[in-house]
């Protein structure tokens, strides 16, 4: 299905297209493709044809439907959908089903989606290859994660929507490697009731999605408070999508530089530049900026997730190692085994980067910050490093290093596509906001999207060429 | 490690020892981050309760 949301939305309201008729394709374009992709885990043929068909039937009637009524998407395989069990990409996970849906699973049922199945997950949710899962882009490359699923399911036009979660960059990593577009909300902003957890203070859920209008009317759907997960924000859900088409002009962007950001690939650096002209263009105006605090970020993310993955995992590592993959492993084992200073000093210096994130944004009068979403673009299946330039780091320290501080601060983060690099591969532009201000992210995003074409861009498996 | 109850066959002693030593010295570069900082305050009641 290579509709937007909003294509889809007024064809099904005009009658030109049924609920259907839209499922039926999705179903079959996951049949041709995704063999070769491995971007689902499982396919609910018959409650997503029952779901079109109640989504039909009220479409017919001619009364209010919600605003996805009719649509197919999917969400992340650490998402419980009742009736069908949550693997989590995990052999250690039971084969028994949910006994009920997450509360954004709710959510979108009764905003009248057709949930067409579940998405891939790194193991835990914690990783950055999502094995087996393929880029839409190249056949040999990882689709990120570890939402990797997700993201390649959405940028194959499989689906226009699918929900994913992200603890250290998890909707934004593969969002960038896959040409998407991905949204980290502000902590609390969504429910996180009803998904399995890795890292309970970093975890987030957002969306993942082929245009920035789409992210923002499933976030106007997902979000707001819930009396099943008291981190959940009280604050009112705005309309997202209200000031897509407010332009930028006028608006201060801060530019990051320095570490966490550099090094990174030359092709990421070129792109990410002419984002930058491009905004600017547009009116923006540029601050550039470098937070030393941020140097931490790794050692703060990985202080924290060790131990709470630990904590909920406590039971699974003792009594099933041998069902968990051996890096994984060796993190959980030392959550459990780490002095608890460790995590107090990490909580602490997280405390400590959220406060200079807001100081850049308070002393800059700042909408927003700009960073490549990731300093390289996606790494071969068995690739273990990036050299840049003859500074060696491991593929995952390099995709976490520049979308975690936006998950140790808890603020809002949306990853746009921006450049292709010059063997193809997607390159992403991340624009981190103030809390609870998705809306401001949504707008310079959306600027950006619709003055250039890299949103339109396709892979070479995509529903349109339906090369696999 | 068995009083943890990781006595898995699995669970290579020296492996682990190696592996937490790296982290410890990862954890340890926080120091310089945090020594202007006086430590979380987890008495200190959110402002929201005032309003």
């Amino acid at each position: 299905m290579s509709l937007s949301v909003q294509q889809a939305a007024r064809a099904l309201r005009s009658g030109e297209v049924t609920s259907r008729q839209l499922t039926n394709q999705a179903l079959a374009d996951i049949a041709a493709l995704d063999g070769s992709l491995e971007s689902f885990v499982l396919v609910d043929r018959t409650g997503s044809l029952a779901a079109a068909e109640r989504a039909d039937h009220y479409l017919a009637s001619g009364g209010a439907v919600g605003p996805l009524a009719g649509i197919p998407v999917a969400i992340k395989d650490i998402i419980h959908m009742g009736g069908h069990p949550t693997r989590c990409g995990s052999p250690a996970y039971p084969e028994h089903p949910a006994d009920r849906d997450a509360t954004v699973v709710t959510r979108l049922r009764e905003a009248g989606a057709v949930i067409v199945g579940k998405t891939t997950a790194h193991e835990l949710a914690c990783g950055v290859y999502t094995p087996p899962t393929t880029n839409p882009w190249d056949t040999d490359r990882v689709p990120g994660g570890s939402s990797g699923g997700s993201g390649a399911a959405v940028a194959a036009g499989l689906v226009p929507i699918a929900l994913g979660s992200d603890t250290g960059g998890s909707i934004r990593i593969p969002a960038a490697l896959c040409g998407i577009v991905g949204l980290k909300p502000t902590y609390g902003r969504v429910s996180r009731a009803g998904v399995e957890p890795l890292s309970w203070s970093l975890d987030h859920i957002g969306p993942l999605t082929a245009t920035v209008a789409d992210a923002a009317v499933t976030l106007d759907i997902i979000a707001g408070s819930d009396p099943a997960d008291p981190t959940a924000s009280q604050l009112p859900v705005p309309e997202h999508g209200s000031m897509l088409g407010a332009g930028v002009e006028g608006l201060r962007l801060g530019v990051l530089g320095g570490t966490p950001v550099e090094p990174m690939q030359p092709a990421v650096e070129d792109a990410f530049n002419l984002a930058v002209d491009q905004l600017v263009d547009l009116g923006a105006k540029i601050v550039r900026l470098e937070i030393p605090e941020l140097a931490h970020t790794l050692a703060a993310e990985f202080g924290i997730v060790a131990p709470e993955a630990a904590a909920y995992h406590r039971n699974l590592i003792r009594a099933s190692p041998d069902l968990i993959d051996p890096g994984i492993r060796a993190l959980l084992v030392a959550g459990l085994l780490l002095p608890a200073v460790h995590y107090l000093k990490a909580l602490e210096a997280r405390r400590v980067i959220a406060e200079a994130i807001r100081r850049e944004f308070q002393a800059n009068s700042l909408a927003a910050l700009l960073t490549p979403t990731l300093p390289a673009t996606a790494a071969l299946k068995d690739q273990e490093e990036f050299d840049y330039n003859g500074v060696i780091e491991s593929v995952t320290y390099s995709y976490v290093r520049t979308t975690a501080p936006f998950n140790l601060s808890g603020l809002p983060a949306l990853s746009v596509p921006c450049g292709l690099d010059p063997a193809g591969l997607p390159i992403g532009l991340q624009i981190a906001g103030r809390p609870f201000n998705e809306s401001m992210i949504l707008r310079i995003g959306a600027a950006y999207e619709a003055a250039t074409d890299w949103s339109r861009r396709k892979p070479p498996i995509h529903t349109d060429g339906k090369a696999a | 490690m068995r009083r943890a109850g990781l006595d898995h066959e699995l669970f290579k002693p020296e492996e682990v020892a190696a592996d937490l030593t790296a982290r410890i010295r990862m954890n340890d570069t926080l120091d310089d981050l945090l020594k202007r900082t006086s430590g979380l305050d987890p008495t200190a009641f959110d402002p929201s309760w005032q309003a």
